[in-house]
C-alpha cells in the first residue's frame, strides 16, 4: 500500500441537476493552482471539460454483501482509477462528478470497502453545490437533494446573486439542519478558491477532531427534517468494551440510516483520543492526539442521517460511560 | 523507432535477459503469436505496436484507438491480432500484411457501453469473444459480429471459452454466465456473492473458478452446483494459472494483489478443507502468474520490481531471481516457452530467453 502522501487525493461532487458542478470543474481545471487533475465524469453535460484527463463513466451499483446497501459499491469507479493509476504520475488528484441523480453512499463507499482502492487513493473531501435558486422545489420531492447535502464535508451555495438575503439565511438554516458540520461557502457562478474544495482532508481520521461543539447543541437540528443531524459531548471516559459494542450494535441496526458519523471518544485507561471516521455501516477508528495530564476528557460524536433517534443514540452513549 | 534495445545478460543457466526497451505510455495488455516470433503490444495511449523476431524485436505500429488500447488477443493460428480499446472499437489486424485492418465499433448509444474489456478467441480460432461494457459479441475471423448479448447486470470483466470451443463462459456482477453460440439466452450458473471479476477454466475443464470484487474465489467442479468458497484473500483473488507439466499434479496458483501466490493443490478433486501452500519471495504485489508445459516452474512478477522462476522439486524452491528495475504490472510467456515478456509500470518492457534458449 502507498504511504498516505502517495495516495491520490480524489474528491467527489455533487449536486442536483443544474446546480453548477460542470462549471465548478471547469473552475478547478482552469485555474492556475499547479495541480494536475484527472476528472471522472458521470455524464455528458451541456459544458465540456477542459481537461486532458477525462474518463466517462456511468453508474454501476455492485452489491458486496447479500444486497446490504451499506455494502454497495460503485464498480465503474473501480475500473476506471484503476486503470487511471496506470498513469499515476500524470496527474496528482481526481475530481469525480457525479450525476445529479447519483447516491453518494456507493461513490463513498467504494473509497472504504475496495483494497486496490484503498492502496492508491484516498478520499479527500465531498463537496456538494447546491442551486439557491431552485433548489426549494426540489426539496421535498427529491431525496437526492437531502441525501447530497448529508454526505457533504463543503457546500457550494451557489447562484446566490438569484436570492435575497432571507432566502440565502432560509437555506443555510435548512442546510445546516441537516448537515451541521458542513462548511458552507455563498458563491456565484460556482466561483471559489480551490483551496476551499481541494486538499482539505475531511476523511482523514484526524478531521474528526475538528468537530465544533457549536453544532451539537440541541437547537442545532430540526425535528421536522427525515434527514439531520444529531451531535453529542459528553464528559468523563467510557468503557472501551461498552463503547464498541455499542457503536456495532448501532451500526448493524441502523446504520441504513446513518450517512455519515464522525467522533472523537475518551476511552478509559487510554492516554489517546479514538477517533471515528464512518459512513453507513462502515467505520474507520484508530488513535489520535493524545490527552494532555491536565485536560478534561470528553467524547463528541455527530451524526448525520434519516429519522435519527436523539434520545436513544444519547442513552446508547451515556450507558458507555465508565 | 521503438523497440528493445538487445543486450543480452545471463541471470542462471534456465534465464537470460535479452534486452528491454522504454516507450512513451505503459503497456496495458501483451499478446504473443501462436508460433511465438511476433508479440502485439497495447499501450495507453492508444498504440497497437507489434515486435517481431524478423525485425529483432523492433516495434512497429499496427493500429491506434481513440483511448487507452486495453486488450489484445492474438488468433491462435493465424498472422491476426484483435485489439480492443476504451474508444469501444476491436480492430483486427492481419499484422503479415502492410494496412490489413478491419475496424468494428461495438460502442453504443449508451455511455456506459463504450470500452472494451476482454478480447479471446476460441482454441480453434473460428471465435473471438469480445466485452463491450456489459455486452459480449462474438465475431468471425472477417469481422462479421454474429451473435451479441447484452442482458448482464454489470461490466463483463473477463471471458473464457470452454476448451471445446461451444461454450462461453462471462464474469459479471452476479457471478458466471454461460453463454452457447447460435442460442440467444444466457444462463446464470453460476452465482457468486458479488460482482465475479476473474474467471479461469481448469485445462481438462472439469473445475471454474471466479475471483471475486469481495475478495473471494468460487470454485465449481464440474456437475456440483455448489461452489466451494475460498476466502481470507486480503485482495481480490484476479490472476490464476493452472499447472501444465505433464507429472505435476493438478495446482492453481492465485494472485490476490499482495505478496503471496497462494497455490490450491486439486490432486484430490477440489481442495475442500485443505490449507493451501503459500509461495512467499515477492516484496510487492503479484502482479501475473505462469505454469510452463515443458518444466515444472511457475513463473511470477510483481510490484517489487521482480521476475521469479519458482521450480518445482520436492516442493516449490524458489529459483532465479530478475530485479531490472521498475515494477512489474505483467507477463506473458510465449506459447513455445523460449521468451518470456515482462513491462513495468513506467513504460518499460524486458525480453527473456528461457531455458538458454536466444
Amino acid at each position: 500500500m502507498e504511504t498516505e502522501a502517495n495516495r491520490i487525493p480524489v474528491t467527489i461532487v455533487t449536486g442536483y441537476l443544474g446546480s453548477g458542478k460542470t462549471t465548478l470543474l471547469n473552475r478547478i481545471l482552469t485555474e492556475h493552482h499547479g495541480r494536475r487533475i484527472a476528472v471522472i465524469e458521470n455524464e455528458f453535460g451541456e459544458i465540456g471539460i477542459d481537461s486532458e484527463l477525462v474518463t466517462n463513466a456511468d453508474e454501476e451499483i455492485f452489491e458486496m454483501n447479500n444486497g446490504c446497501i451499506c455494502c454497495t459499491v460503485r464498480g465503474d469507479l473501480i475500473r476506471i482509477i484503476g486503470r487511471l493509476m496506470q498513469r499515476r504520475d500524470r496527474f496528482d488528484a481526481i475530481l469525480i462528478e457525479t450525476t445529479g441523480l447519483a447516491d453518494p453512499a456507493p461513490v463513498i463507499q467504494t473509497f472504504f470497502v475496495d483494497e486496490d482502492i484503498r492502496a492508491n487513493v484516498r478520499l479527500d473531501a465531498v463537496v456538494t453545490v447546491v442551486d439557491s435558486h431552485h433548489v426549494l422545489q426540489h426539496w421535498d420531492e427529491a431525496h437526492e437533494v437531502q441525501e447530497q447535502i448529508a454526505f457533504a464535508d463543503v457546500i457550494l451555495l451557489n447562484k446566490i446573486d438569484l436570492v435575497d438575503e432571507s432566502r440565502q439565511a432560509d437555506l443555510t438554516r435548512k442546510i445546516r439542519a441537516i448537515n451541521a458540520s458542513v462548511t458552507i461557502h455563498p458563491t456565484v457562478k460556482s466561483q471559489v478558491s480551490v483551496d476551499a474544495v481541494m486538499g482539505l482532508g475531511a476523511f482523514e481520521l484526524d478531521r474528526a477532531l475538528a468537530i465544533d461543539p457549536n453544532f451539537l447543541t440541541e437547537d442545532a437540528h430540526e425535528h421536522d427534517e427525515t434527514i439531520g443531524s444529531v451531535g453529542f459531548e459528553i464528559q468523563g471516559e467510557l468503557n472501551g468494551g461498552r463503547a464498541q459494542n455499542w457503536l456495532s450494535r448501532l451500526l448493524r441496526d441502523q446504520g441504513q440510516n446513518i450517512f455519515r458519523m464522525k467522533g472523537v471518544l475518551a476511552i478509559e485507561g487510554e492516554t489517546e483520543r479514538m477517533v471515528l471516521q464512518g459512513v453507513h455501516m462502515l467505520m474507520n477508528a484508530a488513535p489520535g492526539q493524545a490527552w494532555r495530564e491536565s485536560e478534561v476528557r470528553k467524547s463528541k460524536l455527530i451524526f448525520i442521517g434519516r429519522q435519527l433517534d436523539r434520545q436513544g443514540l444519547e442513552k446508547g452513549l451515556k450507558e458507555c460511560l465508565a | 523507432m521503438s523497440g528493445l534495445n538487445m543486450e543480452p545478460k545471463s541471470l542462471s543457466p534456465v534465464l537470460t535477459r535479452l534486452g528491454g526497451g522504454s516507450w512513451d505510455d505503459n503497456v496495458l495488455a501483451a499478446s504473443w503469436s501462436a508460433d511465438s516470433r511476433a508479440l502485439a503490444l497495447a499501450f495507453y495511449d492508444g498504440r497497437v505496436e507489434l515486435l517481431s523476431q524478423d525485425s529483432n524485436w523492433q516495434a512497429r505500429l499496427l493500429a491506434t484507438h481513440g483511448g487507452p488500447a486495453a486488450c489484445l488477443a492474438m488468433h491462435p493460428k493465424a498472422s491476426l491480432v484483435a485489439s480492443g480499446g476504451d474508444d469501444g472499437f476491436v480492430h483486427l489486424i492481419d499484422w503479415s500484411q502492410e494496412g490489413t485492418d478491419i475496424l468494428l465499433n461495438l460502442s453504443s448509444e449508451r455511455l456506459q457501453d463504450d470500452w472494451l474489456q476482454d478480447l479471446v478467441w476460441s482454441a480453434d480460432g473460428k471465435h473471438l469473444a469480445a466485452a463491450c461494457g456489459s455486452r459480449v459479441f462474438v465475431i468471425d475471423t472477417e469481422g462479421r459480429i454474429l451473435q451479441s448479448w447484452s442482458d448482464f447486470p454489470s461490466t463483463v470483466h473477463s471471458l473464457a471459452w470452454h476448451p471445446g470451443g461451444s461454450l462461453l463462459l462471462v464474469a459479471s456482477d452476479g457471478g458466471l454466465s454461460q453463454l452457447k453460440p447460435g442460442d440467444v439466452d444466457v444462463y446464470p450458473s453460476f452465482p457468486t456473492d458479488s460482482a465475479a471479476i476473474a474467471l479461469s477454466i481448469s485445462p481438462q475443464a472439469d473445475f471454474l473458478v471466479s475471483g471475486n470484487l469481495d475478495a473471494t474465489m468460487n470454485v465449481w467442479a464440474v456437475g456440483d452446483e455448489e461452489p466451494y468458497r475460498m476466502q481470507g484473500y486480503r485482495g481480490k483473488p484476479r490472476n490464476f494459472a493452472w499447472s501444465r507439466y505433464p507429472a505435476s499434479p493438478p495446482q492453481l496458483a492465485v494472485a490476490a494483489g499482495t505478496e503471496s501466490i497462494i497455490l490450491w493443490n486439486f490432486e484430490r478433486g477440489a481442495p475442500d478443507g485443505q490449507a493451501p501452500q503459500q509461495l512467499l519471495g515477492h516484496d510487492g504485489a503479484v502482479r501475473s502468474l505462469s505454469f510452463l508445459q515443458k518444466k515444472p516452474w511457475l513463473l511470477s512478477c510483481g510490484e517489487d520490481g521482480r521476475l521469479i522462476i519458482w521450480q518445482e522439486t520436492r516442493g516449490w524452491k524458489k529459483g532465479t531471481i530478475d530485479q531490472p528495475g521498475g515494477a512489474f504490472a505483467g507477463m506473458r510467456v510465449s506459447p513455445d516457452e523460449r521468451y518470456v515478456a515482462a513491462w513495468t509500470r513506467d513504460a518499460r518492457l524486458y525480453l527473456y530467453a528461457l531455458m538458454g534458449s536466444r
